[in-house]
C-alpha cells in the first residue's frame, strides 16, 4: 500500500513541479509589471528603481531561482495593495473556503448515498425516477443563476436568510445550499450506477443465497465496492470546491480563496494570485493523495499491486 | 421398499423471460424431487434451463422481469408463499448454494474469513464462535495455513482455493441440502477431481443431499446417484445414475453420450513434409519462464495437439508461432524458414499461411461487422488474393463449407449463437487459403453438441484441404480423439510428447497419468474405477490449490 501511494504521491508531486514552472512564466507573460503598476509618465529611473528594488532587472534565470526558493519558504513576496505578505493573506481566506467545501461535500455525500442506493435498490422505480430527474437537473443548474434566484426569494422577498457574509448559521445556508446542488447532483447519479452495478455482481448473488436481508445487501456488500467509483468522483468534486468556489463565494461576499483570487486578477496584484493558484493546488495534490490512501484502504487488490 | 419423504420437490416449475417477441420460456413445466442425502445431477447444455431452475429455488432470480410459476417445497413448505423472513432463514442455514466462478461470487473488498464467517453471524452465531468454526472449515477443506490465510483476499488465492472458501461458506451451518451450479466448470481437471473428491467426502461426513448442476457428463457420472436431463427448458429423461448411462431411453440422452465418444482421427501414417518446425522454443514474460525448451514438428495435414492446465505455457507457445510474442531462445520455421527472420514477401506468405482461431467466439467478432465484411477483412489487407468484385462470391462458398449460407453474410455476429460464430471464426481463418491453423481453445467454450459439430467440420476440412492444425486445449478427451500427435505440458515444460494414441494409452509421465485419471468419462462404473485409482496418484496432491 505505502509503495502505491508513494508513487501516485511522487507523480503527483512531478505534476506540481510542472504547474510553478507554468505559474511563472504565464504571469511574466502578460507583460512587463512595471508598466502595471507605475503611473504611465514614470520616468526611466523611477522604473529602473522600482524593477531594481523588486528584482525584475535581473536574468529570469536567476528571478525564477529567487522565486522557486521563496516558494519553498512559503514567501510569495509582499502584495502590493493589502501592504502584507502574499501568503498572510491566502492562509487567510484559505480555512474559509475548506470549511465551506468540506461541509457541502459532506452534506452532498451522505444524501448521495442515501438517495442513489435507494434508487438503485429498484431501478426504474418512481422513485428512481423521480430521483434521476432531479438529479440531472441539480447536476445541470448554472451555479450564478441559482444563486440570484435563491438570494431574489429567501433574502429579498422572503427576507429569511442574509444575502451575504459569514458568521451566524443562517449565513451558511444559501452559500451551502447552492454550492451542494452540482456535487449532489453528479454524485447522487454516480452513486446510483455504481450501486446498480454492484448489486447485479455476482458476490451478490452469494450473500443473498448466505441468507442476508436488504439492508446487509445495500451497505454491506452493494455499497463498499461501489465506494471505489463514488469516491475518485468525490474528490474531483472536493477538489473544483477547494479550487475556490468563485461564482458562489463572490456572489455571497464570502471572503474565501475564490473572492480573494478574483480581487488579485483584477488588482493585478501578482504576488497574492501566484500565492493563491500554487496554494489551491498544494490542496488539490493533497487532496489526491488523499483519494489514492482512501482507494487503496478501500480496494485490497490495490494494496498487494 | 417405501418412498422417503422428499427434502426439497420441485412441482411443475415454469420461467419464463420477456423477449423482444413475447415470452421466452426458459424452463417448463418441471418437477424434481430430492430425498434427503440423495445426490442428484442435472444435466444439461447451456439454454437448457438447469441453471435457472437452479436459481429459481433459491429465489435468486431477479423478478420481475423472470415470471415464475409452479411451486418450490421444502421439507413440505413452500418456498415461494412463505414470508421472506422465514425464507432467508433457510438460505444458507439448511439450503446452501456454491456457483461455478468463485472469483466473482466471492466479494473482492473483503477477507476469506470474514466471508465464511459472515454465514454464521446472519443466523446468529457469536463472534468468536463464527471464527472458531470458520477456521475449522477452511482448514477441512484444505486451504493450508489457515490462521494466516484467514486474512486474506479473494484475488490471493488460486481458482481451485477460491471453490475451497466457496464450499466452506455452503458448508458453515451444515446445510441439509446443497445446491451446486457447475462448480468445476471453470476449474482445471486435477482440481476439478480434488473438489469433486472433497464434495464427496463431506457429503459422506454429513449426510447431506446434493444437486448438481453440469453440462460434464463425466462429472454427472462421478458424483450423481440420480440424474435429470434437460433440454431446452424441458425434462427429458430421468433416472438412476447407472440406468441412464447405460441405457438411455431419449434420443437426445443417446446422442448427449455418443458425442463423447465419437473418433474423428483419419490418422494417415507416412511422412508428410514438415510445414512448422519448433526448435528449443522458449517464451519468458520478463523473468517469469512461460515456455521452456520445446521441439515439436508439424506436417502437412497432421493434427498436433497441445493439451496443459491454466499457466502451463500452451497459449504462449501459441502467441509465438503466431508471432505474436518473440521466443526468448529457440526458433520456430515455416517451411524451412525462420519466422522471425523474414524478408518482406515472406512475411506476407507466412501471415496468409498460418491463421488462427480462438477461444471466444463473442469477443473474437467485431460485433459492428457484417459477416460479409468479418470474411473479407483479410482481402482487404491483402489485396492481390481476389478482385473486389469476387468477395462476395468467395465469401458465400466459404460461409457454405463450414455449413451456414449466402443469406447470413449481411447478417451482424449477435445475431449467431456460440457455434455458428465459432463457424464464421473459422471462415475467416479459410479466407487466405492457409496450411496451418493455430485453434487455441477454439472449442472449449461450446457446448458438447455444438463442439462436437464444430470438430467435425475441422476434421473434415483437413482431409478437403489439406490443412495441419496446431490445437490446444484443456479437454483430453478432444484432444485424444482429434489428434494424431500430442504434446502434454506443465509449467512451461514439456512432459511428454508422442502418437496421440500412445501417449494416452501407455503415458509414461506421472503428470499425464494425473490428467487422464482426473478427466471425468461419461461411465458410471469405470469412473468409480479411475476414482479409486486417482486417488492413489493423487494422494500427495490433494493438499495442493
Amino acid at each position: 500500500m505505502n509503495r502505491f501511494v508513494l508513487k501516485h504521491g511522487t507523480q503527483s508531486l512531478f505534476a506540481l513541479l510542472c504547474l510553478l514552472v507554468l505559474v511563472f512564466f504565464l504571469a511574466r507573460l502578460t507583460g512587463d509589471p512595471t508598466d502595471l503598476y507605475l503611473p504611465m509618465d514614470a520616468s526611466i529611473e523611477q522604473r529602473a528603481e522600482f524593477a531594481a528594488s523588486h528584482g525584475f532587472d535581473d536574468p529570469v534565470v536567476v528571478q525564477f531561482g529567487r522565486y522557486l526558493a521563496g516558494v519553498m519558504r512559503f514567501d510569495f513576496g509582499d502584495s502590493l495593495f493589502q501592504g502584507r505578505p502574499a501568503i498572510d493573506a491566502v492562509l487567510a481566506a484559505f480555512p474559509v473556503t475548506l470549511k465551506l467545501a468540506g461541509v457541502t461535500m459532506a452534506l452532498s455525500l451522505v444524501l448521495a448515498i442515501v438517495i442513489g442506493s435507494l434508487a438503485a435498490w429498484r431501478p426504474r422505480s418512481i422513485f428512481d425516477r423521480v430521483a434521476s430527474m432531479l438529479t440531472i437537473a441539480s447536476a445541470s443548474a448554472p451555479d450564478f443563476w441559482v444563486a440570484i434566484v435563491a438570494i431574489l426569494v429567501f433574502a429579498v422577498s422572503l427576507g429569511w436568510l442574509p444575502t451575504s457574509g459569514m458568521g451566524s448559521p443562517a449565513h451558511w445556508i444559501m452559500p451551502v445550499g447552492v454550492l451542494m446542488f452540482r456535487p449532489l447532483g453528479l454524485l447522487t447519479q454516480v452513486v446510483r450506477a455504481a450501486m446498480i452495478g454492484a448489486l447485479a455482481a455476482p458476490y451478490v448473488k452469494t450473500a443473498r443465497a448466505k441468507g442476508a436481508g436488504k439492508s446487509r445487501i445495500i451497505f454491506v456488500h452493494g455499497l463498499r465496492n461501489a465506494m471505489l467509483t463514488v469516491i475518485t468522483v468525490a474528490g474531483d468534486q472536493a477538489a473544483t470546491l477547494i479550487n475556490g468556489a468563485v461564482v458562489v463565494e463572490t456572489v455571497f461576499g464570502w471572503p474565501g480563496i475564490g473572492n480573494l483570487m478574483i480581487q488579485a486578477i483584477q488588482q493585478r496584484d501578482f504576488a497574492v494570485l501566484q500565492a493563491c493558484i500554487l496554494m489551491t493546488a498544494f490542496a488539490i495534490f493533497f487532496m489526491n493523495v488523499l483519494i489514492d490512501i482512501a482507494y487503496s484502504r478501500l480496494d485490497p487488490r490495490v494494496r498487494t499491486s | 421398499m417405501h418412498e422417503p419423504k422428499p427434502l426439497l420437490e420441485i412441482d411443475r416449475l415454469s420461467v419464463d423471460f420477456p423477449a423482444p417477441d413475447g415470452l421466452f420460456s426458459a424452463v417448463r413445466d418441471v418437477s424434481i424431487t430430492i430425498a434427503p442425502s440423495e445426490a442428484l445431477a442435472i444435466i444439461g447444455e447451456s439454454g437448457s434451463g438447469k441453471s435457472v431452475t437452479a436459481n429459481a429455488v433459491m429465489g435468486l432470480l431477479d423478478a420481475p422481469p423472470a415470471r415464475v410459476h409452479g411451486d418450490v417445497r421444502f421439507e413440505g413448505r413452500s418456498l415461494f408463499s412463505m414470508p421472506d423472513r422465514q425464507r432467508r432463514d433457510l438460505w444458507g442455514r439448511r439450503i446452501a448454494m456454491v456457483f461455478q466462478d468463485p472469483l466473482t461470487h466471492l466479494n473482492p473488498v473483503y477477507p476469506v474469513g470474514w466471508q465464511v464467517t459472515e454465514v454464521c453471524r446472519i443466523h446468529g452465531m457469536a463472534r468468536t464462535e463464527a471464527d472458531r468454526r470458520a477456521m475449522e472449515l477452511l482448514d477441512r477443506v484444505g486451504i493450508p495455513d489457515v490462521r494466516r490465510r484467514m486474512g486474506d483476499f479473494p484475488h490471493e488465492f488460486s481458482g481451485g482455493q477460491r471453490q475451497r472458501v466457496m464450499i466452506a461458506m455452503a458448508m458453515a451451518l451444515s446445510p441439509d441440502l446443497l445446491i451446486a451450479d457447475e462448480p468445476t466448470t471453470a476449474l482445471d481437471v486435477t482440481v476439478q477431481a480434488q473438489i469433486l473428491d472433497l464434495l464427496r467426502d463431506l457429503r459422506t461426513e454429513s449426510g447431506m443431499a446434493l444437486m448438481m448442476i453440469t453440462h460434464d457428463l463425466g462429472v454427472a457420472a462421478d458424483i450423481a446417484e440420480r440424474v435429470v436431463v434437460m433440454r431446452r427448458g424441458e425434462i427429458v429423461e430421468e433416472g438412476a445414475l447407472d440406468r441412464v448411462f447405460a441405457a438411455p431411453v431419449h434420443p437426445y440422452t443417446r446422442q448427449l453420450l455418443t458425442d463423447r465418444s465419437e473418433e474423428y482421427r483419419s490418422a494417415r501414417p507416412g511422412v508428410a513434409p514438415a510445414v512448422l518446425e519448433l526448435d528449443r522454443v522458449g517464451v519468458h514474460y520478463g523473468t517469469f519462464e512461460a515456455v521452456r525448451d520445446v521441439t515439436v514438428t508439424l506436417r502437412k495435414g497432421e493434427i498436433l495437439g497441445i493439451v496443459g492446465e491454466s499457466g502451463s505455457g500452451k497459449s504462449s507457445l501459441a502467441s509465438a508461432i503466431l508471432k505474436l510474442r518473440r521466443p526468448s531462445s529457440g526458433n520456430i520455421r515455416f517451411h524451412g524458414r525462420d519466422i522471425y527472420a523474414l524478408g518482406r514477401e515472406e512475411e506476407t506468405g507466412f501471415h496468409r499461411g498460418v491463421q488462427a482461431i480462438f477461444q471466444d467466439p463473442f469477443s473474437s467478432l467485431n460485433p459492428r461487422m457484417t459477416v460479409l465484411k468479418v470474411i473479407s477483412e483479410p482481402w482487404l489487407l491483402h489485396r492481390d488474393v481476389l478482385p473486389r468484385d469476387r468477395w462476395r462470391g468467395r465469401a458465400a462458398e466459404l460461409l457454405d463449407m463450414v455449413g451456414l449460407t449466402e443469406s447470413d453474410l449481411d447478417k451482424y455476429p449477435a445475431e449467431f449463437s456460440g457455434g455458428q460464430r465459432q463457424r464464421i471464426a473459422i471462415a475467416r481463418a479459410l479466407a487466405l487459403e492457409p496450411e496451418v491453423i493455430v485453434c487455441d481453445e477454439a472449442v472449449s467454450a461450446l457446448d458438447m453438441t455444438v463442439q462436437a459439430q464444430v470438430i467435425t467440420l475441422l476434421a473434415d476440412l483437413r482431409t478437403r484441404l489439406g490443412l495441419s492444425y496446431v490445437f490446444i486445449a484443456h479437454d483430453l478427451t478432444l484432444i485424444r480423439k482429434f489428434a494424431d500427435h500430442v504434446l502434454v505440458m506443465k509449467a512451461g515444460d514439456v512432459v511428454e510428447q508422442g502418437v496421440a494414441e500412445e501417449v494416452f494409452s501407455r503415458p509414461s509421465a506421472l503428470y499425464t497419468r494425473q490428467l487422464i485419471a482426473s478427466s471425468p468419462v461419461p461411465d458410471p462404473r469405470r469412473q468409480a474405477e479411475r476414482r479409486t485409482a486417482r486417488r492413489r496418484t493423487l494422494v500427495h496432491a490433494s493438499t495442493a490449490p
